[in-house]
């Protein structure tokens, strides 16, 4: 993996031009929503792997790189839309050079042109998820067990480990419904046997006793053994045969056809009526599922659907909808995948049913239409063969089905037919092929011996073949169980392993940033394509994230997981992240805890961090997760985002003062001591009133950081006599005075009883007032920052909670003891 | 639907794929040739289709014409 030094970027997404120096280190980009911020997460990812997830993601059909990355003025333009990085590559010990195109963005230009280089930059290819954006953290903590199975092998590069599992599921199901097929058609065979000696079960005694009592009738010799090879017509031939006679056994055929009369006539039976009926819901239900999912991608409406249902109308057409009965409606459309799972077996139990009963009819009637056929004159048997193509095609639906569940509505169309009533022109041709033979004359009794012998063969080689047929597809199926049995043991088992390592890092990163919970767990646990999630709850047992934690706690969760899954999966490789708009999402108590996180636990990654909250940009700094950082202030379509930092500001008031432009330069002003005044207010645990909302101006926030700042410097003077620091004292002591004079010219502390220097009034004083004012200001906030340039930083209160024992910056430059004893 | 692997098998792969080896010779009712055929169409890094899974469990007898 890289570290990223600088970015430059032209044309794409929302930027015109935009040029970032990172240097190598964590970064910052902090902006409101709508200054571009992501667009440069969206260019890291394009330069490093030819794509963009925000418009090839899920939902995104219409959206593509090619045609929405560039700025929207150049989208005819993809040439002009490209972005540079340069890098270093820690692990080889050099720079390089990246550049890619929208116009050909499977293209990279890559400088140096070196084989371990471009090695390097191929790695990165299948590895987006260097990219985490606040809407992905769902990805891995609320998420149903079988997707977030497949995110998180995705990301963990185990895909290929559920691609054989699948693959292996694949095989023992087919093999498990040959061997079935194989086991009716054994069935079939044998029952026809049975039929043919009359029969109710096989017994080689028996057998052999009806063959010899025809054979006797031939005057042939008994047979003694009944062998796979044996010849029940052996030499019976030689007793010749009517011939004129249609070579059907009259006794034989007359038995079986008046059998499958009585079966069409008994109706459905009961077990095969249930099946079917049942079957035929569940797929019903099943499809209506399948319109609510395809609703859900295209649409994103009814798994969003359910939220915006706030009133009673459909939250998409206006609809009058009682909102309970639409929220009961859009649920009910929604099969949880557990569901889904037990209704798929169910259903693959009455189908296989089924699938053995269309059959066994099928094989019934052709075997009618082959009689019929060889009567004399012959009855038409076309009737009779549509008949048995109709149940054909009814079970080919259904096996088709079981192959690919997207077939379902030919499925439902087979299950909707009643197909155990044979149709009025097939049950005449039945009826007249009854007839038929019922009206042949009876055979002579050698005639008789000679047709059954005949059967008899017959039917006794097809149980025979069938029987070696069915036991090598039941051995076929035992083998493909096992393989796939311990295939599902040997992976589950390698998964269960990593998911445990995933899951104890997991657990310690949360703890370190939430150490109020010090029993906190947090479990991964594999099932078959599935994967749990469960975390601790104050004790009380573990549950899925969504179930009692708040929303913070869970995002935290996701950044912590996906922390851990990216250690496991990249390990020393693991050299950079993106973080875009992430660490908001984390629990305001616990965001400098996140920080010290990033910085302790990866201290070799890069770490390039997007937020739209100023003070959480500071919270970086004075953790000294970020030295560096960059403040989008604004965009706009004809010049991309708006870079302003805290050293230029004073620059841009300037520019609007030497235009004659107050109420801008005072807007300014305004703005960013609003900023700086929330993030000062933070660092000294100013003493602010509090107001529920949290929304606090200027005059909340100002005169009581600044009250604040002389009252910690009043600290520090106290502390510094006790301890008998006599430099130290005088030191703080000026610093307090020039302190107090700073403060007096920016008014701030009159802003409540004199509302002509209000800060409300800027905008109508007069040039040189405002510049007065603009200058007390930097002069008043240049006093309170360090003075090391490669620090200049706020200084903060340690610890955060409870007693404040020091007054300091990052870089140790201020320094002050408050402690008294 | 067997999707052609690019990457190279990871090690977790690869460990799976040991550890799955071990587990049939282990087991006395799956033929040992009949393991390592699977196991070397399995690295192979392909997803096998139904087919290929069958040809390598159960070859045709010698001397058969396919």
């Amino acid at each position: 993996m890289i570290c990223i030094k600088t970015i430059h970027i032209e044309e794409f997404r929302g930027i015109r031009t935009l040029d970032l120096d990172l240097g190598g280190e964590n970064y910052g980009i902090c902006g409101p929503n709508g200054t571009g911020k992501s667009g440069v997460v969206d260019a890291i990812e394009f330069c490093l792997t030819g794509n963009v997830t925000r418009l090839s993601g899920q939902g995104q059909g219409e959206l593509s790189v090619r045609d929405h990355a560039p700025h929207v003025d150049q989208r005819e333009n993809p040439g002009k839309a490209k972005v540079t990085i340069t890098a270093t590559v820690p692990s080889l010990g050099k720079e390089i050079t990246i550049t890619r195109s929208v116009k050909n963005p499977r293209a990279t230009t890559i400088t140096p042109a070196d084989p371990a280089i471009q090695a390097i930059v191929d790695e990165l290819q299948p590895h987006p998820e260097f990219a985490l954006s606040r809407r992905e953290i769902a990805k891995y903590v609320v998420t149903p067990p079988a997707q977030r199975s497949t995110d998180v092998q995705n990301l963990l590069r185990l895909d290929h480990i559920g691609n054989l599992r699948k693959a292996f599921v694949s095989y023992t199901n087919k093999c498990k419904r040959d061997a079935e097929e194989a086991e009716r058609t054994r069935s079939r065979a044998e029952a026809d046997l049975k039929s043919a000696l009359g029969l109710p079960a096989l017994d080689r005694e028996k057998v052999l006793e009806k063959a010899n009592a025809q054979r006797s009738v031939l005057g042939l010799p008994s047979l003694t053994e009944l062998t796979p090879k044996i010849s029940f017509k052996e030499r019976a031939a030689e007793e010749g045969k009517d011939a004129k006679k249609s070579g059907i056994a009259k006794d034989v055929t007359l038995a079986e056809l008046t059998t499958l009369s009585a079966a069409i006539q008994a109706g459905e039976p009961a077990d095969l009526k249930e099946n079917r009926e049942s079957a035929l819901a569940s797929l019903k239900k099943l499809k209506d599922d399948e319109k609510a999912l395809s609703l859900a991608r295209a649409h994103g409406f009814i798994t969003t659907g359910l939220d915006l249902v706030v009133e009673d109308a459909c939250p998409l057409c206006d609809k009058p909808w009682e909102a309970d009965e639409l929220r009961a409606h859009l649920k009910a459309k929604l099969l949880s995948a557990e569901e889904m799972g037990t209704v798929l077996e169910n259903l693959a139990k009455a189908n296989g049913a089924l699938i053995g009963g269309i059959g066994d009819r099928a094989a019934g009637i052709r075997k009618a239409a082959g009689y019929a056929q060889m009567l004399f004159p012959a009855i038409p048997r076309a009737e009779l063969d549509a008949y048995a193509e109709a149940l054909d095609d009814a079970k080919a639906a259904l096996t088709a089905f079981q192959d690919d569940h997207s077939q379902i509505e030919g499925a439902i169309a087979a299950l909707e037919v009643e197909w155990w009533g044979v149709p009025a022109d097939a049950q005449t041709r039945l009826d007249e092929t009854r007839i038929g033979v019922a009206a042949l004359p009876d055979s002579s009794a050698k005639d008789k011996a000679i047709d059954f012998l005949a059967i008899l063969q017959d039917r006794y080689e097809r149980l025979l073949a069938t029987t070696k047929t069915g036991r090598a597809m039941a051995a076929r199926n035992a083998t493909a169980q096992k393989v796939h049995d311990h295939y599902n043991t040997v992976s589950n088992k390698v998964l269960e392993d990593i998911y445990d390592a995933v899951a104890k890092e997991f657990t310690e990163f949360y703890k370190a940033i939430n150490d109020d919970e010090g029993k906190f767990i947090g479990e991964l646990k594999a099932e078959p394509a599935k994967l749990s999630f469960n975390v601790d709850f104050y004790g009380r047992g573990t549950f899925p994230p969504g179930a009692y934690h708040s929303e913070g706690h869970q995002d935290g969760m996701g950044v912590c997981l996906y922390l851990a899954l990216m250690k496991h999966t990249l390990g020393d490789k693991f050299t950079f992240a993106v973080l875009d708009d992430v660490l908001m999402s984390v629990d305001t108590g616990h965001r400098r805890e996140v920080c010290r996180l990033l910085k302790t636990k990866f201290p070799d990654v890069q770490f390039i961090l997007t937020t739209h909250d100023r003070v959480w940009l500071q919270y970086m700094k004075t953790e000294g997760l970020i030295q560096n950082g960059q403040f989008f202030g604004g965009w706009n379509i004809e010049t991309g985002p708006r870079i302003w930092d805290d050293t230029d500001i004073w620059t841009e008031i300037q520019e609007a003062l030497d235009k004659d432009d107050v109420p801008r330069a005072a807007a300014l002003l305004r703005r960013y001591l609003e900023y700086i005044s929330a993030v000062l207010a933070d660092n000294l645990r100013a003493q602010v009133e509090y107001r529920g909302d949290s929304n606090y101006d200027l005059g909340d926030l100002l005169p009581s950081t600044i009250s604040r700042w002389k009252d910690r410097l009043e600290k520090g003077i106290k502390s510094a006599g006790r301890w008998g620091h006599d430099e130290v004292k005088a030191a703080l002591e000026a610093k307090l005075a020039e302190a107090n004079t700073l403060i007096q010219k920016t008014n701030a502390e009159r802003w409540a009883i004199n509302k002509s220097v209000h800060f409300n009034e800027w905008e109508n004083f007069t040039n040189a007032e405002f510049k007065e004012v603009a200058d007390a200001f930097k002069a008043l906030l240049d006093h309170i920052r360090c003075t090391n340039s490669k620090c200049g930083g706020y200084p903060y209160l340690t610890p955060r909670k409870g007693a404040s024992e020091q007054l300091r910056c990052s870089c140790g430059t201020i320094n002050i003891n408050l402690k008294t004893k | 639907m067997a999707e052609q692997q690019k990457e190279p098998l990871s090690a977790t792969v690869n460990k799976v794929l040991d550890e799955y080896l071990a587990a049939l010779h282990a087991d006395e009712e799956i033929n040992s040739e009949a393991a390592d055929r699977l196991d070397a169409l399995l690295r192979k890094g392909k997803v096998p289709k139904f087919e290929d899974i069958d040809a390598v469990l159960f070859p045709p007898p010698k001397g058969t014409i396919p």
